[in-house]
């Protein structure tokens, strides 16, 4: 084939583009409709994350790299809560369980090893005493 | 970066040719208009805060991505019903190729005057030709000559070489030319 083939094959490329465009301008109103709809959601999302994005910060990053740092932040969470609870904070006691308490303390119910809980010492607001005549 | 009337602005220019696009590999409106929805979703997710130059290229590699996996779905999805319903009726199985762009486009219009008639037969008979390539071809065709690709940015939006882009669309509009001439329509 030579150069004139190939420029006349060019050409008709070029005509058969032409109508092409033809085609695409002369869609169904239904088509367009549903274009423009998707067109218009496409655009209402980018607004969306546009406006959501301060300059400057490392949410840009989190942005291009969501799962790393979502991988990440669950890691630090879970290592959290299996860190809380290996030793779980001291929960406040109620009226009810204050006043079995001090019954067990004076009837002296209580196992030694509890007068060892300061939480327990706290709870009561009673300070430490020395046992022992000094 | 892009602002939000450029992004609509572009996507305004380029609806159309991609729905065209989608619907000359798909051969199905319906499917044609989800892989726009998805072409145009991924853009402004991923590249909205890319320059506004930049957005032709990506979004016809976003475009060409999308029918790909809209295929790979298809297969997948062929797979397993073909596996699952083995006594299914033969006739189900295979869809009609291009009957249908053609007769699709012919069915949403109304009659008009002969002259647009006849162009739109003339319309009809080269979407017709363009969806019977090989999709590589067709690919190759509509983003040098529809989209006005150079040679380069097509290679990078198909993800080949530039020598391969030069063959396919060689090929491509040597086998239009051979088809249209067929149909009486001369080059």
């Amino acid at each position: 084939m030579n150069e004139q083939d190939l420029a006349a094959l060019e050409q008709s490329a070029r005509r058969w583009t032409a109508a092409l465009n033809e085609g695409a301008r002369d869609l169904p109103a239904d088509t367009l409709a549903a274009l423009y709809e998707q067109r218009r959601q496409a655009v209402s999302r980018a607004a969306v994350r546009l406006h959501a994005r301060p300059a400057g910060t490392g949410l840009l990053v989190l942005e291009h790299h969501p799962g790393w740092w979502i991988a990440l932040a669950t890691l630090l969470l879970l290592t959290a809560i299996w860190w809380m609870g290996r030793s779980p904070l001291p929960q406040p006691l109620s009226p009810q369980e204050l006043t079995e308490l001090d019954i067990k303390l004076l009837t002296g119910e209580l196992p030694p090893q509890v007068f060892a809980d300061w939480s327990l010492v706290t709870q009561e607001n009673v300070e430490a005493v020395c046992l022992t005549d000094s | 970066m892009a602002t939000n009337l450029e992004i609509d602005h572009f996507l305004a220019e380029v609806e159309r040719r991609a729905y065209k696009h989608a619907l000359y590999a798909i051969h199905d409106h319906h499917s044609a208009l989800d892989v726009v929805q998805n072409a145009m979703m991924k853009l402004v997710e991923r590249y909205a805060d890319k320059p506004v130059q930049e957005l032709p290229m990506l979004f016809q590699r976003i475009l060409q991505n999308a029918i790909h996996d809209h295929f790979r779905r298809a297969k997948v999805r062929d797979f397993w019903v073909r596996l699952v319903s083995p006594l299914r009726d033969k006739d189900d199985e295979n869809p009609e190729t291009l009957e249908s762009v053609a007769a699709a486009a012919e069915d949403y219009r109304s009659p008009g005057p002969e002259q647009e008639v006849s162009q739109r037969q003339h319309l009809a008979l080269i979407e017709n030709a363009l969806a019977e390539l090989p999709a590589r071809q067709r690919e190759a065709f509509l983003l040098r000559y529809w989209e006005g690709l150079d040679v380069a940015e097509t290679a990078e939006v198909m993800g080949c070489s530039q020598g391969s882009v030069k063959t396919h669309s060689f090929r491509a509009v040597n086998a239009l030319a051979q088809k249209l001439q067929k149909l009486g329509i001369t080059p």
